[in-house]
């Protein structure tokens, strides 16, 4: 829940973004299931969930430093 | 009398007529045919998809492994019967939980600013996420569990 496409598109082509928006919740679940969980389902769970923070960490990164927002 | 021909000379606006050029931030953002209000750049438009690609890529890896690591003898070792009990029960839990959140979180971006909001939330999933596997030892394991999910 954001308010992003309300702030950045055009009231024309909100549905659009919309479905653009899903297409990423599809991909990320795809790709979560497919890459990552079989690359963190090999090691331990003491370093999977760590790899997962530093996920979480670089996505704040991407987001903030490339001024995307 | 008055000559019905006038001598007047208008000057008409032709495509060579020095209009004031545009500055970069006036052009139209466009990204998969989503276009921009103006002002607003490739890399916003590029965020909205992107942003929910990075809350499913590691959301949905978390919640998998973290209710794997209850039956994982290496780790909370709940047995297979208790680990589906406790996953239910913490799942339900959360998402009494996210329901507040739902209600207050787009206030949240109005009180506290885009930037901050999506920061905070990532961070905080991100800690709660680190926490995961260190209850293992804990008597209170279960309780322990459920509180970094409803956090997650």
């Amino acid at each position: 829940m954001n308010p992003f496409i309300n702030d950045y598109v055009r009231v024309q082509d909100r549905g659009l973004a919309m479905g653009i928006q899903n297409f990423g919740i599809t991909a990320g679940n795809l790709l979560s299931v497919a890459l990552l969980y079989t690359l963190t389902n090999m090691v331990a769970v003491e370093l999977a969930f760590p790899i997962m923070t530093g996920l979480q960490l670089l996505w704040i990164v991407i987001i903030l430093g490339f001024r995307m927002i | 009398m008055k000559s019905g021909f006038s001598t007047a000379t208008t000057e008409v606006a032709f495509s060579n007529y020095a209009y004031p050029k545009k500055d970069e931030d006036d052009e139209e953002a466009v990204f998969l045919k989503i276009r921009g209000k103006p002002g607003i750049k490739k890399k916003n438009l590029i965020l909205i998809p992107l942003l929910t690609f990075f809350l499913m890529f590691t959301g949905v890896d978390v919640l998998q492994t973290a209710a794997q690591c209850l039956s994982n003898p290496d780790s909370y070792d709940l047995g297979i019967e208790k680990a589906a009990t406790v996953n239910t029960n913490s799942m339900t839990d959360a998402m009494l939980f996210s329901v507040i959140v739902l209600l207050f979180g787009g206030m949240l971006y109005d009180l506290m600013g885009r930037k901050l909001t999506v920061a905070i939330f990532f961070g905080i999933g991100a800690v709660s996420c680190f926490g995961f596997p260190w209850g293992k030892d804990f008597s209170w394991k279960v309780p322990y569990y459920t509180v970094m999910k409803i956090f997650f």
